[in-house]
């Protein structure tokens, strides 16, 4: 039987540089040196277009058939719609035709978590019909990121009541973990009932049975990461994972391997 | 002596619920219930998450609102302010 799956590919191909505060790291420099404004990406639109066009090749390589929607929460995204018109079975999306207002609070969001999961469920939101009768999964993946030695077997019939996730390896896991402060660790986790962790945000997929549940998750998760006591303290993965603890017997993770840039611009990686 | 409360009523989805938490102010330095109302969000760590980060007190009912109202009462409470957040 053929399962239907739709990659999405969600990506701000120019975050520009409105109204970004000191906490983020991206410094813009005019020609003097000076610092002109801060941004949350150290990529460039063109640089960001390449990056998506690689995640697109991974995508085709593993899973020729599949439907792919890129989804750019940019303010000028259509005038990147025709970059990517060579590729087949392939849709660009404004965010801003999903709901304007989301498009605006994703586009100037210091914190890609914001901006990521208010991108996504406005998405959800808008073609929440569509995607119940077409597709039987849906695979997220942020633009910057790629993949391959991808276990497509996973996604079968029974497996449609399923999250997926890419499993973090042991290094990873002890990376994650030392981000978390030791606030957030008091405030939100008991200490003695819960490892704290995170979830894989770069590529992840969930049965088309859960579209609901991770739409609410996505809601909560953009409230609380905005929220004045939490803002600049919590990371979109640590949710990710608090959040989904309740579907952990429906939540499956999986040996991928993620290739792509850092965000933080140390460069090419994979794991 | 009068001890006061508000309780709001989660009836409806998360979007709904957080949109009016953006907005809600408590004026009136009453207690602030977070209600879970006939199991509206079918995520409880969800609910429990958003209640903590405000501070609110969480409580769980499966009934009428005369029902709540009474079990408010039953916790000292003697004015009761109910909110929706599907009103909103």
């Amino acid at each position: 039987m053929k399962i239907n799956k739709l990659f999405l590919v969600h990506t701000t191909i120019d975050v520009g540089s409105a109204n970004f505060q000191q906490q983020y790291p991206f410094r813009i420099r005019d020609d003097n040196n000076k610092i002109t404004s801060y941004n949350r990406s150290c990529f460039s639109p063109e640089e960001r277009i390449r990056q998506i066009i690689s995640t697109i090749l991974c995508i085709k390589n593993t899973n020729p058939n599949d439907r792919i929607v890129i989804l750019d929460s940019s303010r000028n995204a259509k005038d990147f719609a025709n970059r990517f018109n060579m590729f087949d079975n392939l849709e660009f999306i404004d965010s801003a035709d999903c709901s304007e207002e989301d498009a605006t609070i994703s586009q100037t969001a210091e914190n890609a978590g914001i901006s990521a999961t208010i991108q996504l469920a406005s998405y959800f939101r808008k073609f929440n019909k569509e995607i119940k009768e077409l597709y039987d999964f849906v695979v997220i993946v942020t633009g910057r990121y790629g993949f391959y030695n991808m276990d497509t077997s996973i996604f079968s019939k029974e497996n449609t009541n399923k999250i997926i996730f890419k499993k973090v390896d042991d290094g990873n896991r002890e990376g994650m973990f030392l981000q978390l402060s030791s606030w957030t660790l008091n405030f939100l986790y008991s200490k003695n009932d819960i490892e704290p962790n995170c979830r894989n945000a770069q590529l992840w997929a969930f049965g088309i049975d859960y579209l609901e549940r991770i739409l609410d998750t996505l809601d909560a998760i953009s409230y609380l990461l905005s929220h004045p006591k939490l803002k600049y303290r919590c990371f979109f993965e640590e949710f990710l994972y608090y959040l989904t603890l309740p579907y952990v017997e429906n939540i499956i993770e999986v040996n991928w391997t993620i290739i792509g840039w850092s965000g933080k611009g140390w460069g090419f990686s994979y794991g | 002596m009068d001890k006061s409360c508000i309780a709001i009523l989660s009836t409806s989805r998360v979007r709904e619920l957080v949109d009016f938490l953006k907005i809600f102010k408590n004026e009136s330095n009453s207690d602030i219930f977070l209600v879970d109302y006939n199991s509206s969000i079918n995520n409880k760590r969800i609910f429990e998450v958003i209640a903590k980060t405000n501070g609110y007190e969480i409580l769980y009912h499966e009934g009428s609102l005369t029902e709540l109202k009474s079990k408010l009462n039953d916790l000292g409470y003697n004015q009761i302010k109910l909110l929706e957040t599907s009103k909103l």
